[in-house]
Formats: structure tokens, sequence, C-alpha cells
């Protein structure tokens, strides 16, 4: 399969005054054509960062300190702003946490959609009304002719999110970051906003990368699935593969927060996310970890290749031959 | 077919939205009432030399400070000129420089304000110093000390005042800038691949022009008494030109005895500035919905 994107050694900090928080800390991963690539952790595990980084839209005082992020073989980080604008929109795209706030509030909703076809192809934007119908018809807005014309504030979140959506495919861009799209959403909405996602992966055939703290949805939905913790990767692997042997102590413990039984309390990871700016030694995990042995106060732990898994822990350290950081 | 449809429906969208904005306009009785007075002043200011009964220029000092009479309703000055011509004929000199002043001002301070919001960085310091100290220097007095270097003159006095009331319209476009630019709604924009020029002006642009248009009706007020000021101290339009603050300048040695010759053009001036700001407070309710929860009038 062809690699769309290959993310090696990615680093993000925010030089805040208070100190430097490393957001995203040394993050290697491809992402393959055709496939959902999920990418789950808590609040703060530099997900989001992650997700902006990708396209270059982080504004101060986030900041890229190194690493390459090479989308079909062009690193994004060596871009000129016009070279930069040709990928934005038209290759890759990006559906937003929150639909409320993605949208201009002064424009039409439908002039809005039109825009990402004025901006690669010129002409007046009203020229393009009639495609902006037929992707509203594709993301399955009620009433599509009608729907162009009204105003953001005028819909319904669930609406709004397929408007985002309707833009975000445009173009049939080859690669879609999706950064938590359901989670500003109602239950009942979210559920209807996944089954379009996965209806219109068949049809357009992008690479998406779906980021989420919902473990169990990218379970469901996900080729491939990516754990962070407080800025590092810690495992990689087959959605099916992470659901039915996880690797990680983390992962173990993540998983073991789904499982559901009768009269039996919800199991809960013990301790919260590390500060950024001062994380702990050796594995930021170790705190908090079931499995914790001395060596992980001292020893960052190596990311192993296992078997085609990429796991950070010394747990398997042993067994197994180090794998290269690729 | 479809396409006549769809734009049909855009004009009707906003013919609704319009009528929206000048519906709540309207109910601010104030507002509303002032903008008739607005549009009397600048039908004067147009047709001010057809309308008055008397040459403005012409004197006759045997009917020199007459009181208010049937033949010459607002009485005449020291040297026997009709007031009320004098104040027809005056008004596109007031209304006319205060128009341009601030057409001009708010031109320049906006664009400025939005290079300067938007782009951050080195640019904006120093948009922003230099903001700092003409914004430190009193209006009138960087008024005063532009015309007296430029020299008098109609021209002179638009550039004088817009070019002291313009970091006003900076540091306004800037803030409601910045507050915009951490908007969602721009990162999408940027996501579609959009330039910052364009950005900028069809994204940043409408949705801080509320209260832009707002402070510019504002401004209309007080450029009016800036230059009613500068005619008052007698570098404004140089006489015999009927220019409101310059009659008040000239008339106030007689304002004990002919209270008139003053009372008239300030009362002029003063109708002007107050309606104005009251069209600034009508259009900021309409235009600016969250402060109309806030402010809502009966």
């Amino acid at each position: 399969m062809e690699k769309i994107l290959e993310v090696q050694d990615l680093r993000v900090h925010y030089d805040l005054p208070q100190g430097t928080v490393k957001a995203v800390d040394g993050v290697s991963f491809e992402v393959y054509d055709g496939e959902i690539f999920g990418i789950a952790g808590e609040s703060g595990s530099g997900k989001s960062t992650l997700a902006l980084a990708i396209p270059r839209l982080l504004r101060p005082p986030a900041k890229i300190v190194s690493g390459k992020i090479l989308f079909m073989g062009r690193d994004l980080l060596t871009l000129d702003d016009k070279d930069l604008r040709k990928i934005r929109g038209r290759e890759i795209s990006m559906i937003f946490q929150d639909p409320n706030t993605y949208l201009n509030p002064v424009y039409f909703t439908g002039y809005q959609v039109a825009e990402v076809y004025e901006a690669h192809r010129g002409g007046a934007f009203k020229k393009y009304l009639g495609e902006v119908v037929k992707l509203f018809k594709i993301v399955k807005i009620a009433d599509p002719e009608r729907r162009v014309f009204t105003y953001p504030h005028q819909m319904s979140g669930g609406m709004k999110q397929r408007v985002l959506i309707s833009m975000a495919i445009a173009e049939r861009p080859r690669l879609i970051i999706a950064d938590e799209p359901t989670s500003a959403l109602d239950v009942t909405i979210q559920a209807e906003i996944m089954d379009l996602l996965n209806e219109i992966k068949k049809e357009i055939r992008s690479s998406i990368i779906f980021i989420t703290h919902d473990l169990s949805l990218l379970l469901e939905i996900a080729d491939r699935i990516m754990i962070m913790y407080a800025g590092k990767v810690v495992e990689i692997g087959r959605a099916d593969e992470i659901a039915k042997d996880p690797m990680h102590p983390y992962t173990k413990a993540l998983l073991a927060t789904l499982r559901y039984e009768r009269k039996k309390r919800l199991y809960t990871i013990p301790g919260s996310l590390p500060s950024l700016i001062k994380p702990p030694s050796g594995c930021r995990f170790h705190p908090r970890c079931l499995f914790a042995k001395d060596v992980c106060r001292e020893k960052e732990p190596q990311i192993l290749n296992i078997n085609g898994r990429w796991v950070s822990c010394i747990l398997y350290g042993d067994e197994y031959e180090p794998g290269s950081q690729s | 077919m479809e396409r006549m449809r769809i734009l049909r429906e855009i004009e009707e969208a906003k013919r609704k939205r319009r009528r929206e904005i000048w519906e709540t306009f309207k109910s601010n009785k104030a507002a509303y009432i002032s903008l008739y007075i607005v549009g009397f002043l600048i039908f004067i200011a147009l047709f001010g030399p057809v309308i008055a009964p008397y040459n403005p220029y012409d004197f006759d000092l045997s009917k020199a400070k007459m009181p208010p009479s049937l033949s010459h309703p607002f009485g005449t000055d020291e040297l026997g000129r009709d007031i009320l011509s004098r104040i027809f004929v005056g008004a596109r000199y007031t209304i006319g420089i205060s128009l341009a002043s601030v057409a001009i001002g708010a031109f320049i301070g906006v664009l400025l304000g939005l290079f300067s919001g938007y782009m951050r960085g080195l640019w904006d310091t120093i948009i922003q110093r230099i903001v700092d100290v003409m914004l430190a220097f009193p209006t009138i007095l960087l008024a005063i000390a532009l015309v007296a270097s430029l020299g008098q003159g109609v021209l002179s006095l638009i550039i004088a005042i817009a070019v002291s009331t313009f970091p006003v319209y900076v540091r306004l476009t800037r803030g409601v800038v910045l507050q915009i630019v951490g908007e969602d709604y721009i990162a999408a924009a940027k996501m579609l691949g959009r330039s910052s020029l364009y950005i900028m002006f069809r994204h940043v642009l409408p949705n801080s022009l509320s209260p832009i248009i707002v402070q510019s009706t504002y401004y209309m007020g007080s450029s009016i008494l800036i230059a009613s000021s500068l005619g008052f101290l007698g570098l404004g339009v140089p006489p015999p030109t009927p220019e409101w603050g310059s009659m008040i300048g000239s008339g106030r040695t007689y304002l004990f005895s002919s209270p008139h010759i003053v009372v008239f053009p300030g009362l002029f001036i003063m109708i002007a500035v107050l309606s104005f700001n009251l069209i600034g407070d009508g259009l900021r309710d309409a235009l600016d919905p969250k402060m109309r929860t806030y402010f809502r009038r009966g």
C-alpha cells in the first residue's frame, strides 16, 4: 500500500511564561492510502496539536521545533505559503471539532462551501453553487437547495457538522484529518455523523486520520490505531489486534475502562495526566502504571517494532530486538 | 432556471436581513428622528445657495446686528449679513469637511488596523507605536498644528482632521480584528487554502465592520466639532466663507449685546453633532446583535 503521510520525530512546543510545554514530543507514524488511521488519547495528550501541526495551522505560542511531515513525498514543513495553500483544502482537508465555531457567521453556509472551489479553481463562487447542492445531497442535508442560503446560526449543530464535512470532501482530498468531529454533538447525532463518514469514506476513498478520546469508537471504525500519552506515542497497531491483545500497560488500562460488568464499578486509571512542562522522568506513564519497575523511573523506553506493531514499553524490551525509529 | 431561482433567493434573504436592521433602527425613535434631521442638514448642504433667501456675502451696515424678525428669521450679523442664509450656505463646508475627513480617516485607519491586527509581529509594533504617539496628542492640538503647517483652506482642513482622527480607527479595528483572527472559522478558511489577503478582506473585515460603522458615525459628530473649533479659532476656512465655527468666532464679541449671532450657528452645530451621535446609538443597536440584548430600548 502506498504511504500518503509519514510523520517523523515531530516535536511541537508551546512557549509559555511558565515554561515550555512539550505537547508533541517525538511522534512518528505513517498513514497509508485509503485507511482510517485512528489517534486516541486523553485530553492534553497532544492529539489535537498534532492534528493542527500536519497542515501547519498552529498559531503562536505553539511552534514546530523539529521533525518531518512527508505528504506524498513532500515535506510540508519546508513548503512556502503558496505551495502550502495549494495543498490545504485540495489535498489535505480537515473536519473540525466544534461545528458551531468553524463557520463564518456573516456568510451563507453554501457560499462558504463554494469557497473551497473558488480557492482552487478560480472564478466567482456563484458558479459553484450547483456543485454545493450536490455536496449537500451527499452529506444528506435535507432540502439542499434551500440550505445553501441559510446562515450558520439558523442550523443545528449536526447540520453544521454536515456542512463542514461537505467542505472537507469537496475537492476529494487524499487525506482528511478529522479532529474529534463528533465530540461537540449529542450521542444520537454522533451516530448519524459516524454513519455518514463511513459512507462517504467508501465513495471518495480518501485516507482519514480520525482523532478522538473515545477509544471504543475507534475500535469500531479505524483500520489502525495510535495511542498517545503525554505527547508521546505509546502503541500503534491494527485495531482488531489492539482490541484483542493490547500490549502497552496504558492501552490495557484504557481498554479496561471500557469493560462494563453489572454491579461492578467501572475501572478508572488512577492519577491524572502529568504536567507537560515537567514530565515524569523515564517512562511518562510510570507513576500510573500497574506494571512499573524501578527502571521505568530512570530509562525512557524505546519504541519497538514487534511483529508489525509499535510499542514503547520496557516490558517488551528484553524479549525482542529494538526496532529502528523510522 | 435553477440558477435564476437560486439568485432570486439570495436577493430575498439579503432583503430580509436589511429589513431586520431597518426595523430595529426604526424602533429607536431618537435615532429615527435624527436620521431625518441629518437628511435635512445634507439637503441644505447640497442646495444651500439655492434655498438661501439672501446672498450670504452681501453686507449692509445699516442692517447690522438686527435681532430675529420676519424678514430675517435668524437676524443679521455684525456686518448686516442674513444669518439664516449664512447657515444654509455654511452647511456644505461644515458637513462636507466632516464627512470627507471621516471617510479618509476611517479608510486609512481601518486598513492599517486590519493589517496590524492580522499580521502581528514587527509591522504591528511599528504601526502601534506610531499610533501611541499620535494618540498622546490632544486631537484638536494636532489638528491646529497640521492646519498651521498646511495652510488654510478646505483641503488642508480635511487632511488635518483625517490625520488627527485616524489613529482611533487603527486602535478600534485592530482590537476587533485580534478577536476575529482567533476565531475558528479563520483557521477553517486557511485550511481551505485561502491567502492571507483574501482572508483579511473577505472573512475578517466583514465581521469587524459593525463597530467600525458605529464608531464612524460617532466620529462624524466630533469631526464637526473639530472643524467648527478650528473655524472658531480662525484656522478654518478663511472669511468671508460662512463656516459655522467661524461664524461663532467672529460673532463672539457681541455675545452679550446680540446673542443671536452666536446662538443660531451654535444651535446648528449642536443639533448636527447630537443627531450623528443618536444615529450612532441606533446603528449600534441595529448592527450589533450582542449589544442589542443588553441595551434594548422601548
